[in-house]
């Protein structure tokens, strides 16, 4: 077990390692270049590293659930370094203010702009949702994974017109 | 028990091979967790968020856990202290990876701007572009997050001001800006001055 341990944290740092690089030489700015970079740089160098480094077929399943996971989590925690949230700007702006900001009075500029709007446009661009007239509508892809979506908020009992 | 016949014995997991379908399975393990956390605070009146509920659930998904890679004898000092150490920190890293994960599908389902546009349009029907740019100005996102925030004890409201209550996201987010720093991305969104935050005062004092 603490062969996979060290192998598994070994071959996550050696893929950040090589991430960090990338990005610093040439880093991918769009979405569509970015994903497919970090795919290769977590999933399939590391992979190939894990087959000759693990004695066991069952060694390997324990190296790259570890890894494995930790990659995942990091890729999609890549949105949140690439992105900015208004929840985490909301919080730094009260930081920089220690008596306080009155509720009335709270602004991001950032989400006063074009926030929806880009958002939207990513959503049509991906085939999700399409504009007829003046009115925005689902695509048949969109209704899919709004039905998975769903499917699981009633799962655990969110209610509907909750969240956002 | 391990079975005397050899036709069983053959189709037995090792316990490594248990461990790793336990924890593989895990996100399962803590959505059935969650889906019961939910109900039961939502019936007793205390107004749960899906944040809060998925981590108490991730806490309780846990307990079984690591109470079956006890079980599978990981947690054995028989095989020395370090062997068992490793198998904790494996458990735990793990889990709590697989844990991350989950909630990143809770702000999916929930938070996320994209999906509840999509939402909006599923639960309405077909909806005028500018309905929708009104539902989510600034002010009513400013006013979901605040709920939000309040709610997972992040900041509070007194006399109608905003405060922040507990810095950990603040901490979360330091960390960010400093991975953020180290591969080459800007720290502040377009528009927004990157001043120091109260973390990097209180270091710089």
């Amino acid at each position: 077990m603490c062969d996979a341990v060290i192998d598994g944290f070994a071959l996550f740092l050696f893929s950040l390692a090589v991430h960090v690089i990338v990005w610093r030489v040439r880093r991918p700015e769009s979405f569509r270049a970015w994903v497919p970079a970090l795919a290769v740089i977590f999933g399939v160098v590391p992979a190939a590293i894990a087959w000759f480094v693990a004695p066991t077929p069952l060694d390997f399943a324990a190296l790259l659930l570890l890894h494995g996971s930790l990659a995942v989590v990091y890729g999609i925690g890549y949105t949140l370094v690439s992105a900015f949230s208004p929840s985490v700007e909301l919080l730094k702006l009260l930081d920089r203010a220690p008596d306080g900001v009155p509720m009335a009075a709270l602004q991001l500029p950032f989400v006063a702009g074009g926030l929806t709007t880009e958002r939207i446009e990513n959503l049509a661009a991906s085939g999700f949702v399409r504009q007829t007239g003046p009115r925005l509508d689902l695509c048949p892809r969109g209704m899919w994974l709004t039905r998975l979506v769903l499917i699981y908020r009633h799962a655990i009992g969110l209610p509907d017109s909750g969240g956002g | 028990m391990r079975s005397g016949c050899p036709i069983v014995a053959e189709a037995e997991l090792s316990p490594l091979a248990s461990l790793l379908v336990v924890l593989a399975a895990s996100p399962i393990l803590v959505f059935i967790a969650h889906a019961i956390v939910y109900r039961a605070l939502d019936r007793t009146g205390a107004k749960p968020t899906a944040h809060s509920s998925a981590m108490l659930a991730l806490i309780a998904g846990f307990i079984p856990v690591g109470l079956a890679t006890w079980r599978l004898g990981f947690f054995d000092l028989g095989q020395g202290a370090a062997a068992a150490l490793c198998a904790l920190v494996y458990v735990m890293a793990v889990y709590g990876a697989l844990g991350i994960l989950y909630l990143d599908v809770v702000n999916i389902a929930e938070t996320s701007l994209h999906m509840h546009l999509l939402l909006e349009l599923a639960w309405g029907g077909a909806v005028p572009l500018a309905d929708l740019l009104d539902r989510y100005s600034a002010d009513r996102m400013i006013a979901a997050r605040l709920e939000r925030l309040t709610s997972l004890g992040q900041l509070r409201v007194v006399d109608g001001r905003c405060y922040v209550a507990n810095r950990s996201t603040l901490y979360l987010a330091g960390a960010i800006d400093a991975w953020r720093t180290v591969l080459g991305l800007p720290t502040s969104p377009p528009g927004v001055p990157a001043e120091p935050s109260a973390l990097d005062r209180g270091r710089q004092r």
